[in-house]
């Protein structure tokens, strides 16, 4: 019946284009017993094809902000039940290699050379050990701290804002070539993630100071008596003048009030 | 894809991301309002999520399959609000090429195909579709927009999209007479 091949021809490409009202769906679930199914996938699949060719590409600066992927993989975590890669890890209360005084040198990189040191010599096996396996080194903490562990990196000590602000101690490492650093803090105070959570701002001389590049949110958890958080900088850092961690809301904001600034490092 | 809908690989559910954050977000700034823009990317990859196990390799490109689901979603977004146009400057109407912005060689393959086949159509009729399908606005609104009847709106989008659909096939179109 060429009447409803027509109607039902005329729905589909509605559907491809603009969608159906509820009336119009439901016609076309009547027609659809009748007439080939096939069709609709194809219309469907003919539109997405017109709209690639003809959506032009991102231009520079004109691509999704950098926040944005962030928060699609926090999502994605949730949506899939997995954690999504822990931003912040406290050190083990396990005994481990003495670190030299927090501050002299680079003592962030003393010690995790020295947690890496024990895991390979762990892993290598002693005498009569059977030699396990050495874990994948591709974890967000193992990246960042291969990175802060590289000659080219910049180290910088954090510093609370104010005076009296307690006992913060802290460094920030980061690595312009692979654009990738570490930081790591002691005396921060843990924060409640479904209240507000703490957010790296990350200055850079080739951006303008009112805009700093997101670094990302993380949590310093109850207990831990220090924390390492790996960065991974969604957009390309030139040229760093400063990195500054304020407290925002759950989830972080695309720009600062600067009300609450917890730690300020700079070169 | 299919490491995707195992739903524990988190490495190729961050590379998905990457590869495809940039194609939703174009797909959606073209339709939408820029306040509404990132909502929708994060509610399409949602979708994505959850019809990722759907996806057949030989359906068609994965870039293709994402941007069907961008699609429905943002019609879904489209319908549920008031429409009003939200267009970029609309294309001069005698001549608009389209080009070919596919991420990858399969997508560039159907992207080609269908570039050819809307380049074939008149220049009226290819700025009816590319109106449509490019830009989100209801065969309604491209009448209000272009003063051309609504039956001939209507005729248009389906011609075009019949052209690409028998290009991607290769084969005669399901309606004898149907264009």
């Amino acid at each position: 019946m060429r009447t409803s091949e027509e109607r039902w021809l005329d729905l589909l490409v509605a559907e491809a284009t603009q969608g159906l009202s509820p009336e119009e769906r439901a016609e076309l679930e009547s027609l659809r017993r009748e007439l080939p199914n096939e069709v609709r996938w194809d219309l469907e699949k003919a539109a997405a094809a017109i709209d690639l060719a003809g959506t032009p590409q991102e231009r520079a600066g004109e691509g999704p902000p950098p926040e944005l992927t962030a928060r699609l993989q926090e999502q994605a975590a949730r949506h899939f039940g997995f954690e999504a890669a822990p931003r912040v890890l406290p050190f083990p209360a396990a005994p481990r290699p003495a670190a030299p005084p927090l501050a002299s040198g680079r003592p962030w990189l003393a010690v995790a050379a020295s947690l890496l040191a024990a895991v390979l010599g762990w892993a290598v096996g002693r005498s009569g050990e059977r030699p396990a396996p050495l874990p994948p080194p591709q974890s967000p903490l193992e990246l960042a701290q291969a990175a802060a562990a590289a000659p080219e990196a910049l180290v910088w000590t954090f510093k609370s804002p104010g005076e009296g602000d307690g006992e913060l101690i802290g460094t920030v490492a980061w690595n312009p070539r692979s654009q990738a650093g570490l930081m790591r803090f002691r005396g921060l105070p843990a924060n409640d993630p479904s209240r507000e959570q703490y957010q790296l701002w990350i200055f850079d001389q080739a951006q303008d100071e009112r805009y700093p590049i997101d670094g990302g949110v993380f949590d310093v958890q109850a207990g831990a008596t220090e924390a390492l958080v790996p960065i991974v900088a969604k957009l390309r850092v030139s040229r760093p003048t400063l990195f500054a961690v304020t407290v925002e809301k759950p989830g972080g904001v695309v720009v600062s009030s600067r009300e609450r600034i917890a730690a300020l490092a700079s070169g | 894809m299919p490491r995707v809908a195992q739903g524990d690989d988190p490495e190729a559910i961050n590379a998905c991301i990457e590869r495809y954050q940039g194609l939703v977000w174009s797909l959606t700034k073209n339709k939408l309002r820029d306040s509404e823009v990132e909502d929708a990317v994060q509610e399409i990859f949602i979708d994505l999520w959850k019809s990722a196990g759907r996806f057949d390799s030989a359906e068609g490109s994965e870039t293709a399959f994402v941007a069907t689901i961008a699609r429905r979603r943002l019609i879904d977004r489209l319908r549920r609000r008031e429409r009003q146009p939200t267009l970029q400057a609309l294309p001069e109407p005698e001549d608009r090429q389209l080009e070919i912005s596919a991420p990858s060689a399969e997508a560039s393959a159907e992207a080609a195909l269908a570039a050819r086949a809307v380049n074939a159509l008149a220049p009226e009729e290819r700025r009816v579709v590319l109106l449509s399908v490019c830009h989100g606005l209801s065969h309604a609104e491209i009448a209000d927009s272009t003063r051309l009847p609504l039956g001939t709106v209507k005729t248009y989008v389906r011609r075009g999209l019949m052209r690409v659909r028998e290009r991607l096939l290769g084969s005669r179109p399901v309606l004898e007479g149907a264009l």
